[in-house]
């Protein structure tokens, strides 16, 4: 039920890792609050998987809570969480463990979905890591979707498994959102193909994965950001919320692009052409997404690709002299500025850098 | 114009194909209203093909109705009749230069026809995919439409009707179409229909709010009755749908979440079939807010599916395609139910009431042709 809209949160999984406890975790919180995240849209913490025990208790075969780094406990950090408006997420295996060595959940689904209800844990990433080779994926998948369905707590059930076909199923086995790489592969956002990209809506979201802040270029932000918006994919930024600049901070909480990850309509964009996206919002107004996904270029400044020229047909968007109508792009992200235009609307994009623009209907 | 659920309702063109008139119309609306179809949700009445001309008016271009069917070419006493009984109104139009009946399509003319529609008050259009120029873009003449409609000053539901052509599940979503027809057209026999449904079993997934997979309209209740003679193609030996094979119909459109458009003659359908179309637990399955397709439990001859709903409840539904009663079973363990959970499988009967608690192996006795449906929940 929680997964209406696309979900917008930080991570600290990968930046973090094993190193994660309780204290990071709060001066994160704390930094979303302060910063603008929470008021910016940014409503998961999702803190990973170093936060428990590498084996299970003995007596109640229940995951445990490494408490030298998590003193109060995972209820009482959730109801902190909760306090500043934020969900509380974490990381876990549908196999025998999770990515940094935390017991997986073959076998101990239900227990474990109770384990979380308990805990007040709103949101699991849950990955197909050390999958033993004769488990079934759909099987450990659909228990857990199952599970978490009668726990007493509505969990958004995010699922990442390497099966091309995941998005055949993932809708029908209770999924929030689904990305059909494993959780190590999905610290890149690429674009599901021209196929399945038609797939993302309301109540289970296509992810086009994690947005790792490891560098900090602005325009590899930019179009990470602006490829998930456009998809409607859940946006997960995994960074230390507490190191980033001032330019990083201002991209991820842009709420021109954050508008257009959450608009109403939850349509995912069409691929026009390379790197030419559209998306349709509510209200009568239409997203322009010029996207250069040549990240290489970006770090290794080619001179002659330094710019490209991207275009929009208005005829392949459905608009001809017989509408009566022309059109109007308006910049909104990575690009200003408000030009009529009768047929085609072309804009010079740099190398590994995304344009976003509102498009509207003018007599 | 999103829905969040598919669209319920009755289209002429099952029972009456090309011939139903004002009188018709007005008839079928009363019906609607008065028979409890409009309570359980069936709220768009929609004229399929030939309500329009051939040509168009030379000045203003625009669709003309028949005059045979509606007096001095007004539509407008139809379709407020139709509101004033608390429906709403769908009308049809082709992609191609010609509709299906070879009558006025919209092609090229999408912005015009969609300002006249709302212009009438219509509410819904079905968007047939005949005679359309052979090279172009499909996909483009879906979308021509789609920005007609969002544009044209009034909500009007958008169902393309394009068969499943074009890869238009990886497309219809972000072109704001609200349901996408995904087969060819339904016939009265359970051939047909299994048919449909059969093929489209792995592609639900795509079927979501904003956008429907669309299997036809209903052919619950026909009994091989109306003028439509391209309904009764295909039967084995002529036969028509049965009560049995009425009931998994239904049973699996609710399942698979597509549309309920009826096809029968509601004016006459009889209170069986009525009270099937309007029973309200399968109708909810239907229209369950987080449209979680069905998913095939087994994959032998034995036909059976599982739904989760968002109560966290979910439904199972067994379909006999046998002659013979028998019994049928899944193993529950592919739903992502284990016995080591604690829990057991509380079932109760949707159609008969019947209550069970049942584990890693449902077992119930289906008649021949026939089905049972379940509304199952863990329990301790």
């Amino acid at each position: 039920m929680s997964a209406l809209k696309p979900p917008i949160g930080i991570s600290l999984a990968r930046t973090f890792g094993k190193n994660i406890n309780e204290e990071t975790v709060l001066r994160t919180a704390e930094a979303m609050v302060s910063d603008g995240f929470v008021s910016a849209g940014y409503e998961y913490l999702i803190i990973g998987d170093g936060y428990a025990l590498p084996r299970r208790d003995r007596a109640t075969g229940k995951l445990a809570v490494d408490e030298e780094k998590f003193p109060c406990g995972m209820k009482a950090l959730a109801d902190k969480l909760h306090g500043m408006g934020l969900k509380l997420g974490i990381v876990t295996s549908a196999g025998a463990a999770t990515p940094n060595g935390a017991p997986g959940c073959i076998d101990k689904e239900y227990v474990d979905a109770e384990t979380f209800a308990e805990w007040g844990v709103d949101y699991i990433s849950h990955d197909t890591s050390f999958m033993p080779p004769k488990a079934n994926y759909q099987t450990v998948i659909r228990r857990m979707g199952l599970a978490l369905r009668n726990c007493g707590r509505d969990i958004l059930y995010s699922v990442f498994s390497s099966d091309e076909k995941l998005h055949v199923w993932a809708r029908s086995a209770g999924a929030g959102a689904y990305c059909d790489r494993s959780f190590a592969d999905a610290d890149e956002v690429t674009f599901p193909c021209d196929e399945i990209a038609g797939y993302s809506a309301d109540y289970c979201w296509h992810n086009c994965g994690e947005i790792c802040v490891t560098d900090d270029l602005p325009a590899m932000l930019r179009s990470k950001l602006a490829l998930c918006a456009m998809m409607s994919s859940p946006i997960i930024v995994d960074c230390d919320v507490t190191a980033l600049s001032k330019e990083t901070s201002d991209i991820l909480r842009d709420g021109n692009i954050l508008s257009i990850a959450t608009d109403d309509e939850g349509r995912p964009a069409r691929r026009f052409g390379e790197g030419v996206y559209v998306k349709y919002l509510k209200d009568r107004e239409y997203a322009l997404a010029f996207i250069r996904d040549n990240f290489a270029d970006a770090i290794f400044s080619f001179a002659d690709d330094d710019n490209r020229r991207m275009e929009f047909y208005s005829y392949d968007f459905g608009i001809t002299w017989n509408a009566g109508y022309v059109m109007e792009a308006e910049g909104v992200f990575g690009a200003e500025g408000k030009t009529e235009f009768d047929a085609v609307f072309a804009a010079d994009v740099a190398a590994g850098d995304a344009q976003v623009y509102k498009l509207r209907l003018v007599r | 114009m999103k829905l969040k659920t598919p669209p319920m309702g009755f289209n002429t063109w099952n029972t009456f194909g090309e011939c139903f008139n004002e009188e018709v119309l007005i008839e079928t609306a009363d019906a609607m209203a008065d028979r409890g179809f409009l309570e359980a949700g069936y709220e768009y009445l929609i004229l399929d093909d030939n309500w329009n001309m051939e040509w168009r008016d030379p000045e203003t271009k625009r669709m003309i109705p028949r005059p045979g069917k509606f007096p001095n070419s007004d539509i407008l006493p139809t379709f407020r009749h139709i509101h004033n009984r608390g429906l709403k109104v769908g009308v049809y139009s082709c992609a191609g230069v010609r509709t299906c009946a070879c009558k006025m399509g919209s092609f090229d003319y999408e912005f015009l026809d969609a300002e006249t529609f709302a212009e009438w008050g219509v509410d819904y259009l079905k968007y047939d995919y005949c005679l359309h120029p052979e090279l172009g873009d499909g996909e483009t003449l879906y979308r021509r439409m789609s920005l007609a409609l969002r544009h044209c000053g009034r909500d009007i539901v958008f169902g393309a009707c394009n068969w499943g052509w074009d890869n238009v599940w990886s497309w219809a979503r972000s072109a704001g179409v609200d349901t996408y027809r995904s087969t060819g057209d339904i016939c009265d026999n359970f051939n047909s229909f299994k048919g449909i449904f059969q093929s489209q079993v792995m592609k639900l997934g795509s079927s979501a709010p904003g956008c429907f997979n669309d299997m036809d309209m209903m052919t619950v209740g026909m009994e091989g009755h109306g003028s439509n003679t391209a309904l009764f193609e295909g039967g084995e030996g002529g036969a028509f749908g049965t009560e049995g094979t009425y009931r998994i119909q239904f049973c699996v459109w609710c399942m698979f979440q597509t549309p309920l458009i009826m096809g029968c003659d509601v004016r006459n359908v009889s209170d069986k079939y009525r009270d099937l179309l309007c029973n309200r637990e399968l109708i909810a399955i239907n229209q369950d807010i987080e449209c979680r397709p069905a998913f095939p439990v087994s994959f032998d001859t034995s036909l059976v599916y599982c739904k989760l709903l968002s109560d966290g409840t979910f439904a199972l539904l067994f379909i006999n395609d046998d002659d013979k009663e028998r019994l049928m079973s899944c193993i529950t363990h592919d739903i992502g139910y284990t016995v080591g959970s604690g829990y057991k499988i509380h079932m109760r009967d949707i159609l008969s009431g019947e209550e069970m608690v049942q584990g890693d192996f449902p077992t119930v006795k289906v008649p021949g042709r026939d089905c049972r449906i379940f509304k199952c929940k863990l329990v301790k």
